[in-house]
């Protein structure tokens, strides 16, 4: 079994260091990659530029990305993992400070797999992370490998922006 | 010829004929008479003839037995006879002298006689003498003799003759007057056939055109009779009710029985009757020979219609007024029609004014246009100017709309309606937006025949409308950049936030052994600080969502939401004993989401204020109110001065700094939210004694429905009870 890894995608070095910490506390954090900005994120998953020599067939278990990114937002980055095959069924789990309903809309509409506000206390924080890492890398299932290249585009219905 | 003329010409002819047959015999009887006496004369004259030869042959025998004998006797005898001679002479002299035809023939005889008696009388003075002398005695001449006997004879054939004569001429006379008589009578007889045959044809002739008028006066009763539209009665010259069909039953409601002999002022309105319409009614008629009118009647059972009414008046042929024919018509529900035609009428003519539209048509065929003054005024014309055609009204167009304009009269004329906005030029050159709206008639072929419609000066609301587009890109942008900006607080301001409670909670963890109780404390009040802005920002972008969100009204029941929202309260502290007293069956209309945020917030108020009452009641019901219902939400808990009451429903505005927590939103969100629903809301309150919030949720103009349409104001009036001064503070 490969090894498991989490991608986060957070430009804040706040949030990353309390969300590391959190990780470690609950003793999940394996193999954090973090990338800071939605272009360093498709960049890593999609194994070209800085990341060219990564092994594209290995995929993180889940990604963690922020809605709020330079360069390239959250939610470009999950339309784009969305319309390349090879990353159509990646989990994506979308992280955010608001609770507006017009991104929790978007983002669904656009095939996140989960959507959660980062709470602003750091307890609730930590038991959220906690919570997320326990579910995407222990009890949730990954996409079987084998027939994950096979899967035709067209099975599913891809919304565009 | 005449009937009358025929009868008299015949009635005169045999009257006539008839007189003449009498006239013929009475002259016949008077003829039959004289030959009577004729025949009985000439009788006479042959007895006296008869009489006077028997006497004369007595007196020539017995003067031969006197000559003879010579006695006495036969003297005596002699003279008798010559005695009874001449008395016949005489008589026949009397009888026949003035006889000239056979005067000769008497006069012969009377010689002859005279002449023949003288001899016999010398011979009977001879013999007187002595009988010697008797041979002296001649023999009477037998010559004369003879004659005398002739003479005689000839005188009796000739009386015969005449006789005869006479019988005969009498005879003929009678046939004649026969004849003349039975002629006469059979044709006075056949006059008088005639004359009854004619008087016997008139009859008949009159007879039968008697028939047929009464057959004919038969029907026309029939048909007044059963005509059922038309109420068709007589009145006597006074007005009373003597002949009734059935029309006049079904109109007026009586039965004949019922009204025949009633005066007909019994149809009249009671007001009508009073104020002597039903004399005017019939002097007029009888002053005119006519009256006619529409008005009010009265029916039987007291109901009201529209009548047409005319009153003829009847003469006979004296020219004496014999009574009335009255017919009378419902026309009740052509009244109304009309009626509710004229009312329609101003009524369009009022929405047409009012709305300042002019009206037009154009005829298809000539291409005329007709149109009214305002029509013309919105073309910039002071007055009506005269005749337009399609292409004087596409003259007024601008250029650039004229295609346009064209183009769709065309389409109009294929679907049937239009609704053009275009600019035109009025003479003064000044540019005017226009809205022509109209519809294609068609004939019974589908062919369109002509084009009706209104058109109105929208200048003004093209220009507010220009301005309004303006203003709404502008309200847009400022949206957006709102919107922008509540969704970069909501992001970017947190993040700093969660750093603070973050590295705050990091440090009381890592660091714990090197912080005294100071520190700590700090730290737990810098986390603290930004979970309260956290709060903070929560609410205000709650509020700016209840700004910006789309109210959709539907029906609901807040006596529903209100037990939801009791039941989450008291999940959150099911320990507390709270009573909800909730009115059952609160129907309201509004946004469902908005609503229940305003009851999250009053109810939460609620909640929160009473939290240090031993026993605490929230009651959530309906009132009457001046201008209709309100809503409210009561508690039992530490109230607010009522002097703050301004106050409490503008963001971030407390009345209970820290004894109670809070941002400060809540209200000011629920003040929105009742605002947007068109209602308003307001609070009463006191210190200590709790806290009562109202609110409705339409303005009160709709409420109370229409009474005061004026009033636009949703300011809540219940601010100001000022004499509800015990009212304390509360936040």
């Amino acid at each position: 079994m490969a090894k498991r890894t989490i991608l986060l995608v957070e430009d804040n070095p706040d949030d990353e260091t309390l969300v590391l910490r959190a990780f470690t506390k609950n003793k999940l954090a394996d193999e954090v990659v973090v990338v800071r900005d939605g272009a360093e994120a498709l960049d890593y998953v999609f194994a070209r530029g800085n990341y060219a020599d990564r092994d594209a067939s290995v995929q993180p278990q889940v990604v963690l990305l922020d809605l709020k990114l330079p360069k390239v937002d959250g939610m470009e980055v999950l339309r784009q993992l969305r319309a390349a095959p090879e990353t159509k069924l990646l989990p994506v789990v979308l992280l955010t400070s608001s609770n507006e309903e017009q991104d929790r809309l978007l983002g669904y509409a656009l095939g996140a797999n989960s959507f959660v506000r980062k709470p602003s206390h750091f307890i609730e924080f930590v038991d959220a992370v906690r919570m997320l890492g326990h579910y995407w890398l222990v009890l949730n299932e990954e996409v079987p490998a084998s027939r994950r290249d096979s899967v035709r585009s067209e099975l599913f219905e891809v919304p565009s922006t | 010829m005449t009937f009358s003329t025929k009868v008299s010409a015949a009635f005169g002819a045999a009257l006539i004929i008839l007189l003449a047959v009498g006239v013929l015999s009475y002259q016949r009887i008077v003829e039959e008479n004289e030959d009577q006496q004729y025949v009985t004369h000439t009788r006479s004259v042959l007895e006296r003839l008869n009489l006077l030869q028997e006497s004369l042959w007595e007196a020539e025998t017995d003067q031969r037995d006197f000559i003879i004998g010579g006695e006495r006797t036969f003297l005596d005898s002699y003279q008798k006879a010559i005695r009874r001679v001449r008395r016949q002479e005489a008589g026949l002299h009397d009888l026949v002298g003035d006889n000239s035809s056979q005067h000769e023939l008497w006069s012969q005889l009377a010689l002859q006689i005279d002449l023949h008696i003288a001899e016999l009388q010398t011979a009977v003075d001879i013999r007187s003498g002595g009988e010697a002398a008797v041979t002296s005695v001649t023999p009477p001449d037998k010559q004369r003799r003879d004659k005398i006997r002739q003479l005689l004879t000839q005188a009796t054939a000739t009386q015969r003759q005449l006789l005869n004569e006479r019988a005969d001429r009498a005879k003929a006379s009678a046939r004649k007057v026969q004849i003349a008589i039975v002629t006469g009578d059979i044709l006075a007889f056949v006059f008088l056939f005639a004359a009854a045959l004619v008087i016997h044809h008139e009859m008949e002739k009159r007879r039968s055109a008697e028939q047929v008028l009464r057959e004919s006066e038969e029907r026309f009763r029939l048909m007044v009779s059963e005509v059922k539209d038309y109420a068709i009665l007589m009145l006597d010259p006074k007005g009373y009710v003597v002949s009734w069909n059935a029309g006049a039953e079904r109109i007026n409601g009586y039965r004949p029985e019922e009204i025949l002999g009633r005066h007909f002022s019994a149809f009249f309105p009671p007001e009508d009757a009073n104020a002597g319409a039903p004399a005017t009614e019939l002097r007029i008629a009888a002053a005119r020979g006519r009256f006619e009118e529409e008005g009010w009647r009265v029916r039987k059972d007291g109901s009201r219609f529209w009548a047409s009414v005319v009153v003829t008046a009847l003469h006979d042929e004296r020219n004496r007024l014999r009574g009335f024919a009255k017919v009378t018509c419902d026309i009740t529900e052509r009244k109304k029609a009309e009626e509710a035609l004229k009312h329609s009428e101003s009524r369009l003519t009022l929405a047409l004014e009012s709305a300042q539209m002019g009206v037009w048509e154009i005829d298809l065929k000539s291409g005329r246009i007709a149109r009214s003054l305002r029509n013309d005024q919105i073309f910039g014309y002071e007055s009506l100017q005269s005749d337009w055609t399609q292409n004087i009204l596409l003259s007024h167009v601008i250029p650039e709309d004229k295609e346009m304009v064209k183009a769709k009269f065309g389409e109009a004329t294929f679907t049937g309606h239009f609704r053009i906005e275009c600019r035109i030029l009025w003479p003064n050159r000044s540019v005017h937006w226009i809205a022509l709206r109209g519809r294609t008639h068609r004939n019974e072929h589908g062919g369109p025949t002509h084009m009706m419609g209104v058109v109105v000066d929208i200048t003004e609301l093209k220009t507010a409308q220009d301005d309004l587009v303006l203003r709404t890109a502008e309200l847009e942008t400022a949206n957006k950049e709102l919107e922008a900006f509540c969704y970069s607080v909501s992001h970017d301001l947190r993040a700093p936030l969660r750093a603070i409670d973050g590295f705050s909670q990091a440090v009381l963890e890592e660091c714990r052994d090197r912080l005294d109780d100071l520190g700590k404390d700090y730290l737990n009040r810098v986390i603290l600080a930004a979970r309260r802005m956290n709060a903070l920002i929560d609410d205000l972008l709650h509020l700016s969502r209840v700004t910006r969100a789309e109210i959709v009204r539907q029906e609901m029941d807040l006596t529903e939401v209100a037990q939801s929202i009791s039941s989450d309260l008291q999940r959150t502290d099911p320990k507390r004993k709270v009573e909800f007293v909730i009115a059952p069956d609160l129907k309201a209309e509004g946004d469902p989401h908005l609503l229940r945020t305003v009851l999250e917030n009053l109810m939460g108020n609620s909640w929160k204020f009473t939290s240090k009452q031993a026993y605490a009641v929230i009651e959530m019901g309906r009132k009457a109110i001046d201008d209709g219902w309100a809503f409210f939400v009561r508690d039992n808990g530490v109230g607010f001065d009522q002097k703050y009451v301004k106050g409490i429903f503008g963001a971030f505005q407390r009345l209970h700094a820290t004894e109670f927590p809070g941002t400060g939103i809540g209200l000011a969100s629920a003040h929105r939210i009742i605002q947007r629903h068109g209602g308003r809301i307001w609070a009463e309150a006191a210190i200590g004694r709790g806290a009562t919030f109202y609110f409705t949720l339409l303005g009160p103009q709709k409420v109370a429905e229409k009474e005061n349409p004026g009033s636009l104001n949703p300011e809540p009036e219940g601010m100001e009870h000022g004499e509800t001064n015990y009212l304390v503070g509360r936040r």
